[in-house]
């Protein structure tokens, strides 16, 4: 297999040593691998699914879970190569591109109107039939048992993060994360939008200390959840998103039309079955900046 | 001794064992025992209770059931043994009870359709429920004293405004549909329509109306408060409307003591405009102001009952004061009955347990006394201070369903017994010469109310006879022959105790009117 | 016409409350009727009676009303799963070596019954913190010692409930709401820790479990991921198993969900072959189970304003307590536990028997054990009863719930849902307590169950309940 892409830290990683680990768990469209060295997963992903950090893109006609890789194979990175022997996979790296899943990237265009483009995002998530998503805490539409739930847990998180109350908001976090069926769920998804879009709020507002408190507030919320959300939330934690992510942010924090915006949103939109629509969720109300944490 | 029964493969489930080595322990000569599987854990509770063996230690397996006794005697464990067996092997009889929810919202979950609740909870509580009902669409018969005043017009006022009953509060009596609540007797199904501000009242009524060959279409009750002013007898005036536009009611009967005469005005309007005849019997009531709206008016619960029946049939509804018997063998037997007694005999006591039976027997009587003592006087100032208590004077009548004698005991209907002992006690005044009493039969009632009444009657009697006196006791049986008590058997059971017994309650005491006539002369 | 004329064409249906004869009478006469057992509302107590129509004034009902649906609805979406095993001391939130949990509201150690006393002694044995009993009493009594109930930390335990820190637990995830649940691994009958026994073979047995048994199940469940503990709740109620006090069928479905991850496992075959003995030799080992996915269950409903659905309860042996949802995890509302009325193992009687224990009776709580009494009919015989009145504990059961369950379903009543979300104020208004399915301990430490049957939480708890609802929500 060939790889296409990969995550510019993931390549890092693999260059400071030789790398041994075993495969995690295995999906369709993605591989997981755990090393050592790492607490967060590292990733194989094929298309159609999203580019995530720490991950390599990989082409191939066929899911992995038909390809014979099956969990707790050794997998092994050297050399440009990640090879799981078991499975006879072997995928080259060396010709990828290398990518830059990080939020730092985007250069952010002077301030605009956040509000109207959490508006945007709220009107995406209205159109789509984002069933059992949190969406609702954004749009406040169409109350369900879970957003009743997570309402006052969230605006006590956000009230925190913009506090820059680092104790409360590593709390809120551990109250709010975990919530929701599935392998990500929902509120770790709707916390990734929400704590991506709060880093390049720090910077733009030149808040110096709140990229360390979101750090700290997703490694709380990571400990609060299983292995593959937490990977997600630690490396939301770092600055680093998935790719249609990354590029939502990219189009919002540099005041883009506001349908290239809708474009990227309902790319992100796609992600899984609700965690597009939660991280979406996340990054409109971060938008809003509610810095009181309103009530819901 | 200790004694073992082994039984090879086996199986019983333990809990069941458990039960049976229970029952076991509880037999004559047994003093411990277990009845298990052979297990590790149950030969060790076996040693623990002093019932091992050596042979359930060693030659009893796993699969083996086993009784093991400590006992006195052989027979004894022979009799435990057949226990067990007779334990093993019985079914248990399910009885198949039916449940009983704790409140409406469950009975609703088991039967939606419910639409009539009878209500006989303590009075303090019953107005909460009855509103409960009345919210859920369900009518209601209260039959629950103690619902104040304020309570049972809020009531009304809710249930008027839905088009919903509330029968009472102490209303005892109501068919609706041909299924009598409460108190109430087996009437044949018929024209005539009631409603009533009265229980025993009715219950006369519509019984007299059976015997007579009627038979009643609905019968509602109102309370006895319903045609008061605070109310303003809005259950008589919903009843009345209903009855009217009845098809299967052609003739209307209204009883109710004497009301306000405000109400009494509209009543009698509405009534008027019924278009169909109604017979009022406002007891102890004026006749002529009824009868000035082309009413037909009753001058007794009886002849309300006979001008019921005549008029459903087309006939003419002429007053009904007379006896059964017949004027003349009435007049004979009461002579010969005053003839009998001895000198100083001079007074009637009534003891009911029907409140407006005795209402009305002090009203068709105290012409002729001048006085009637009683806790539920025609006169404030012939009130009894201490009814319960204190003892009868002169001419007395007492209710023994008013509230001073059912605190803490159920209603005289149900438990008759202090009536009872009442008659033997005021069968030894030596002035008494006439014990009157209603035995009131039908559902509701005690299951042979004339038991309790008979033998206080004999002994009376006989005490009277042993003091030279002769002591007359007069009944009436309000009842049907279809009751469960049987009409004529109730009668017959008073009869054979000594009792005269008379069709209704207004020929029992036009009956004993004239024996009193008949002392007065002789005296 | 008016619709008293529509009721004169209708067939009478008749409800009758107080005189049972009236109905008696017209069931005779082939009447539709039905009669209620009623009785006086909070049982003709006027201080509560005037809290309950504080809390019925229609503002503030409403309010209660709607939080009370959203507590059925958050118990009804609630996703219990086994992910894992782990050391008290590392995974139970508050944790520490000196602390010791145990069953029910808390207590101290002055007050503790005997069984739980005699387990706190085992506990501080085993945790090396005293040599001998002596030495643990004299640690118990001396303050150093920080007892707090397993439900103030994410956990419960059945019995005496003693959790130390070097116990291994389940650990269980509602994962509606990512909130964790913890408890012990069942110890089996007989002479155990949560009975109150502290001796060599106690200890031994704890030893084991902690060294041989957990770190197979740990890793059994590694490899097997998982497991969706709401539906085998649902399948053993279909198996004559109630999930409280009969756990046969819950424990045979754990271990087929088990075995194949056990076989896997890297251990030795008579290392694999003792751990399935020995979660096979009892049937309880799903309680353990049970407890904490019902656990998971109801804590997200503790946030919920106005809610008066009871969150917990819980026994200690000396008391019991109520938690209300609305109320908070903090407030405990306490009576003295009841006497059990039930079925005594030969030997025994209730001369012998310790005051009603442990937290297990969370399962009632959620809405199972007692609850579903009717699909574990074997459960009555404990008190004499029939399969009718087993039937009749769980109908009385709808009386005083918000609702009904959705999975947790009952054969016998026509696979009807579960009686689920108790309402304090049903409870007070009914005089109906909920109905509690339990084992019986002995009163001494040590001696472990010596019998099984039906017990009701005092209705002093739900009394004082009350009357804080009223002072908190009634202005």
């Amino acid at each position: 297999m060939i790889a296409t892409a990969v995550c510019r830290r993931l390549l890092v990683f693999f260059k400071e040593a030789p790398r041994s680990g075993t495969v995690h768990s295995v999906f369709d469209h993605a591989v997981n691998l755990e090393f050592e060295e790492r607490e967060g997963l590292a990733g194989l992903i094929a298309k159609p699914k999203a580019f995530t950090p720490y991950a390599v893109s990989v082409r191939t006609e066929i899911p992995f879970s038909q390809a014979g890789v099956r969990a707790g194979m050794a997998a092994v990175a050297a050399d440009g190569r990640i090879i799981i022997s078991q499975a006879g996979l072997e995928i080259d790296c060396l010709d990828a591109s290398s990518v830059d899943l990080s939020l730092d990237s985007i250069s952010i265009s002077p301030a605009a109107q956040r509000s109207a483009q959490a508006e945007i995002l709220d009107w995406v998530l209205a159109e789509a039939d984002a069933g059992e998503s949190l969406a609702p805490l954004a749009t406040g539409a169409g109350e369900t048992v879970y957003t009743r739930f997570l309402a006052p847990r969230f605006s006590a998180l956000e009230k925190a993060v913009w506090a820059e109350d680092e104790k409360a908001s590593t709390e809120a976090a551990e109250r709010f994360a975990g919530c929701g069926p599935g392998l990500t769920p929902s509120s770790d998804d709707l916390l990734c939008g929400f704590l991506a879009v709060m880093r390049l709020l720090a910077r733009e507002q030149k808040r110096e200390n709140l990229p360390n408190l979101i750090a700290r507030t997703a490694i709380a919320a990571a400990k609060k959840t299983n292995r593959i959300s937490a990977t997600f939330l630690l490396q939301c934690g770092e600055g680093l998103v998935n790719e249609p992510v990354l590029d939502l942010l990219t189009q919002i924090f540099q005041n883009s039309e506001p349908d290239r915006i809708r474009h990227a949103a309902k790319r992100v939109l796609e992600i899984g079955s609700t965690s597009g629509a939660d991280m979406l969720t996340g990054i409109a109300l971060a938008l809003r900046q509610r810095m009181g944490g309103n009530e819901h | 001794m200790i004694k073992l029964e082994v039984k090879k493969n086996a199986y019983y489930d333990s809990v069941t064992l458990m039960i049976i080595s229970k029952e076991i322990k509880k037999l004559n000569g047994v003093s411990e025992a277990l009845v298990g599987m052979g297990t590790d854990l149950n030969k060790e509770i076996a040693q623990n209770i002093g019932v091992s063996t050596p042979e359930l230690d060693n030659a009893v397996s796993v699969n083996d059931f086993f009784v093991a006794v400590s006992c006195e005697s052989e027979a004894a464990f022979q009799a435990a043994i057949q226990t067990v067996e007779e334990l093993l092997n019985k079914k248990s009889a399910a009885k198949a009870s039916a449940y009983q929810p704790p409140t409406l919202e469950g009975a609703l979950k088991i039967d939606p359709a419910l639409n009539m609740a009878v209500i006989s909870v303590p009075g303090k509580h019953a107005a909460d429920v009855a509103q409960s009902c009345l919210d859920n669409g369900i009518n209601v018969m209260l039959f629950s004293d103690n619902v104040t005043i304020e309570e049972e017009k809020a009531l009304k006022n809710y249930a008027f405004e839905h088009e919903l009953l509330v029968m009472g509060p102490d209303c005892g009596t109501a068919i609706i549909n041909h299924v009598p609540l409460a108190f109430a007797n087996v009437v044949k199904s018929g024209d005539i329509g009631i409603v009533a501000a009265s229980g025993t009242g009715t219950q006369e009524v519509s019984s007299i109306i059976d015997q007579l060959g009627g038979g009643v279409s609905q019968v509602i009750g109102t309370g006895g408060r319903d045609l008061k002013k605070e109310i303003g007898g809005l259950m008589m005036k919903l009843g009345l409307d209903a009855l009217r536009n009845d098809p299967q009611t052609k003739v209307i009967v209204l009883i109710s003591k004497p009301p306000a005469k405000e109400i009494a005005t509209e009543m009698l309007e509405r009534a008027a405009k019924a278009g169909k005849p109604v017979v009022v019997c406002f007891i102890g009531g004026d006749r002529k102001e009824v009868e000035s709206y082309g009413l037909v008016a009753a001058v007794s619960l009886e002849d309300a009952a006979h001008k019921a029946v005549a008029l459903s049939r087309g006939e003419r509804a002429a007053d009904y004061t007379g006896f059964t018997m017949g004027e003349q063998q009435a007049e004979k037997q009461a002579k010969s009955i005053a003839g009998r007694m001895a000198k100083g005999q001079q007074y009637v006591r009534g003891f009911y347990t029907g409140g407006t039976l005795c209402d009305e027997a002090m009203k068709l009587m105290i012409g002729s006394l001048g006085h009637i003592y009683s806790n539920i006087p025609l006169h404030a100032e012939d009130k009894l201070p201490d009814a319960k208590g204190g003892k009868s004077r002169e001419h007395t009548f007492l209710d023994f369903g008013d509230d001073e004698f059912t605190v803490g005991r159920p209603h005289p209907m149900i438990d008759p017994s202090l009536r009872a002992e009442r008659v033997v006690a005021d069968g030894k005044d030596p002035s008494c010469a006439v014990i009157m009493a209603d035995c009131v039969i039908g559902y509701g009632s005690h299951p042979n109310p004339a038991e309790d009444l008979a033998n206080a009657i004999q002994t009376a009697k006989a005490e009277a006879e042993r003091a030279g006196r002769h002591l007359c006791c007069v009944c009436a049986v309000c009842g049907t022959e279809g009751d469960p008590q049987c009409l004529s058997r109730t009668q017959k059971q008073l009869e054979e105790a000594g009792a005269v017994v008379l069709p209704s309650n207004a020929q029992a005491t036009r009956f004993v009117a004239r024996i009193l006539a008949n002392l007065r002369q002789e005296g | 016409m008016s619709k008293l004329n529509e009721l004169f064409g209708q067939q009478l249906h008749v409800v009758n409350f107080g005189i049972e004869s009236f109905c008696d009478d017209l069931v005779s006469q082939k009447v539709d009727a039905i009669h209620v057992d009623w009785k006086p509302v909070a049982g003709g107590d006027p201080v509560a009676a005037s809290n309950l129509r504080k809390l019925k004034k229609p503002e503030l009902a409403s309010k209660i009303d709607a939080a009370n649906r959203e507590a059925l609805q958050r118990i009804l979406a609630a996703k219990p799963a086994i992910v894992g095993l782990g050391i008290a001391g590392e995974v139970i939130p508050g944790m520490t070596q000196k602390t010791i949990l145990h069953a029910g509201p808390p207590v101290t150690w002055a007050r503790m019954c005997g069984p739980q006393r005699g387990a706190v002694i085992g506990g501080l044995i085993y945790e090396g913190l005293a040599k001998d009993p002596a030495e643990a009493e004299k640690l118990a009594a001396s303050g150093e010692i920080k007892f707090d109930p397993c439900h103030m930390h994410d956990a419960v335990g059945p019995m005496a409930g003693v959790i130390t820190a070097s116990m291994p637990v389940w650990i269980l995830e509602n994962k509606a709401f990512g909130n964790r649940a913890y408890c012990t691994i069942n110890e089996g009958l007989g002479k155990v820790l949560r009975f109150g026994a502290f001796d060599d073979e106690v200890l031994t047995r704890l030893r084991w479990i902690e060294r041989e048994l957990y770190p197979i199940l740990k890793e059994a469940v590694a490899i097997k991921g998982e497991i969706d503990v709401k539906v085998l709740i649902a399948k053993l109620l279909q198996m004559g198993d109630e999930g409280h006090n009969r756990n046969e069928a819950g424990t045979s479905l754990l271990i087929r969900e088990l075995v194949p991850a056990i076989l896997r496992c890297d251990r030795t075959q008579e290392q694999k072959l003792n751990a399935y003995n020995f979660i096979n030799g009892n049937n309880h080992t799903f309680l353990n189970i049970s407890m904490p996915a019902m656990k998971c269950t109801l804590d997200p409903i503790f946030d919920i304003p106005y809610c008066t659905v009871v969150a917990t309860m819980a026994r200690n042996g000396t008391d019991f307590g109520i938690r209300i949802a609305g109320l908070g995890k903090d407030r405990w509302f306490t009576g003295e536990a009841e006497m059990v009325k039930g079925l005594y193992f030969p030997g025994y009687e209730e001369k012998d028997a310790a005051r009603d224990m442990g937290d297990s009776c969370i399962t009632e709580t959620g809405g199972i054990g007692g609850f579903c009494m009717a699909a574990a009919p074997a459960i009555v015989q404990f008190v004499g009863g029939q399969v009718s009145d087993s039937i009749h504990y769980s109908t009385k059961m709808y009386e005083i719930t918000v609702g009904e369950g959705q999975s947790y379903k009952i054969p016998a009543l026509d696979f009807r849902g579960s009686a689920t979300g108790i309402d304090l104020r049903k409870v007070m208004e009914t005089g109906i307590r909920p109905v509690i399915n339990t084992g019986i301990a002995h009163k001494n430490p040590g001696v472990g169950q010596v019998g099984a049957g039906i017990v009701y939480p005092p209705e002093e708890c739900f009394k004082t309940a009350l009357a804080a609802c009223a002072e908190a929500w009634a202005k």
